[in-house]
């Protein structure tokens, strides 16, 4: 009894571990959707108080994975990883659910309106974008389009000081 | 026992071989894949490239090729069509059918050839928005039908027009919108409403897709190559709303009738998206069956859960359990359930196990449990 014990209170702790995580859901037309996932989302969250602050979040756009080999080359190419292989979200402040930055995509910059969440060592952000004001173009394939509003979620740990 | 065998194999054939579980691959609608809004038939240009590079396994490939030279290689042939507006296809499937293995007495073996189509595709404008099917095949008759039913047939030959990207038309010769389209066919869900491998009917599909909502209407007037008294005519309606951004929940309902028997067919479904190519069907309906002379009238019932389960790009894990009530106001009742593996080495090949068990209950009287397997191999060009 006890090593289940243990052991359900080790899988329940599992979810409140710290990671780092960026899903954009992206919808496909004509119908559909897939998710670009990346675990490699860097940068620092600073709790002050009850607000939140971060600077110079990235995530390697070629680190973004879709769930099918070509789409993967698809996306980094229509994003431009090659000459931009970042995306960055700068200058963020946050109070009480809702926060603002700077998202660079592409080499083009856009204010973002954020809203996020507490979820025990992680901050979860979700915003939502339109391609389109990154400079990216309407993409299809096939007759697939994807799009130009696409949803982001980024869950990241933070710091209190 | 060779005429029930025969029997069995019209059961298992599928005219045009829907994949219903790759909603968990993301692809909540068949039109994105498929000519066909409602699935099945020919794939379109992505879904040939989704096959080659998401539900095929990259393994046989040479290892110098990158994705995009296995995507560029999914057209007929192995070539990159030339050519927008002209598509063929060619579509070979058969199986070992065994029946009681392991039994001396009784075990059954035989080679069926189940499906041999070609298959023409013309289409015109942006996003394909006219097509034109035609998918002429061999299909394996039973015995009792034997000099009734071609074994060579049109399977489909329909034309399709996008009035816009939400709504569309199609005429012709299809399958009937009803429920989840399984590629079993011997599934109680495709039995009970007559929806199976022969079952296609000329007509016309109206068809929306919303944001959330996707809609068919069918109105039919039975296979215009059978004898009016044998045409099942009427109409279908299938309504799918798409849950949690990637499941999808529907209802169907459909009334058809002949000069001998008058069908009234309803269920509810749902299509769940396990993520990473892993999927969940289910349904559930009845059929209510009112013949000529009162003599077989019945309400019969079914439920279908299916699981797909896919660990790596290429191989899917099934499992399969159905419920079938002949008569619902009796107690009999038949469960069917069984594992399977279907394995995609390379586009143009699908090798698949399917083992069932099948059990009948009843206060009544005792049977015993009938097992059989199948191995099918499906090439397509």
């Amino acid at each position: 009894m006890k090593a289940l014990l243990a052991l359900a209170l080790t899988l329940g702790s599992l979810s409140v571990l710290a990671e780092s995580k960026i899903t954009l859901s992206i919808s496909l037309s004509p119908a559909g959707s897939f998710q670009a996932v990346s675990q490699k989302l860097k940068g620092n969250v600073i709790k002050t108080g009850e607000s939140f602050s971060a600077d110079k979040i990235t995530v390697s756009i070629e680190s973004l994975k879709t769930g099918i080999d070509l789409r993967d080359e698809h996306t980094w190419k229509h994003m431009n990883s090659t000459k931009h292989p970042k995306a960055t979200l700068s200058d963020v402040k946050g109070l009480n659910g809702k926060a603002t930055g700077t998202l660079e995509v592409n080499g083009i910059k856009q204010p973002v309106g954020i809203e996020y969440k507490i979820a025990g060592p992680n901050i979860v952000a979700k915003f939502t974008v339109k391609a389109s004001e990154f400079g990216l173009k309407k993409v299809e394939y096939l007759g697939v389009g994807v799009s130009d509003s696409i949803a982001a979620e980024a869950i990241l740990p933070y710091v209190a000081r | 026992m060779k005429r029930f065998i025969l029997v069995l194999a019209f059961l298992f054939s599928n005219a045009t071989w829907s994949y219903t579980q790759f909603i968990g691959h993301g692809y909540t609608s068949c039109l994105n894949c498929h000519y066909n809004p409602s699935g099945g038939g020919p794939l379109n240009d992505y879904g040939r490239v989704v096959s080659a590079t998401l539900i095929s396994s990259g393994k046989l490939y040479p290892k110098v090729w990158n994705e995009e030279q296995v995507a560029g290689s999914s057209g007929f042939l192995f070539r990159n069509p030339t050519q927008n507006w002209f598509r063929t296809q060619v579509n070979y499937r058969g199986f070992q059918l065994v029946q009681n293995p392991g039994s001396t007495r009784s075990e059954q073996k035989r080679w069926i050839n189940m499906q041999a189509d070609a298959r023409a595709i013309v289409k015109f404008g942006e996003n394909d928005r006219f097509v034109g099917v035609a998918n002429f095949g061999y299909s394996p008759v039973p015995e009792n039908l034997k000099g009734e039913e071609p074994e060579w047939r049109s399977r489909e030959h329909y034309l399709g027009y996008r009035i816009n990207p939400k709504v569309g038309v199609y005429a012709g010769l299809m399958d009937k919108v009803f429920g989840v389209k399984v590629i079993e066919h011997i599934a109680f869900s495709r039995q009970a409403p007559e929806v199976m491998q022969n079952d296609q009917t000329h007509g016309v599909l109206l068809h929306y897709l919303g944001e959330s909502w996707e809609a068919f209407g069918h109105g039919f007037a039975g296979n215009l190559t059978q004898d009016d008294d044998l045409r099942m005519k009427g109409g279908s309606v299938m309504v799918e709303r798409t849950a949690f951004d990637v499941h999808r929940v529907g209802a169907s309902v459909m009334s058809s009738r002949n000069q001998y028997q008058e069908l009234l067919s309803y269920s509810t479904h749902a299509r769940l998206n396990l993520k990473e190519g892993s999927a969940v069907l289910a349904e559930v309906g009845q059929v209510q069956r009112k013949t000529e002379n009162g003599s077989d009238d019945r309400t019969m019932r079914y439920g279908l859960l299916q699981t797909y389960l896919r660990p790596t790009r290429g191989l899917y894990f099934l499992s399969n359990i159905e419920y079938f009530k002949r008569n619902i106001t009796e107690s009999d009742y038949t469960v069917r359930w069984g594992p399977g593996v279907q394995l995609f080495p390379a586009q143009r090949l699908e090798l698949r196990f399917d083992a069932y068990n099948t059990r009948s209950f009843s206060p009544d009287t005792s049977s015993k449990d009938s097992w059989m397997y199948l191995l099918q191999t499906h090439i397509w060009l």
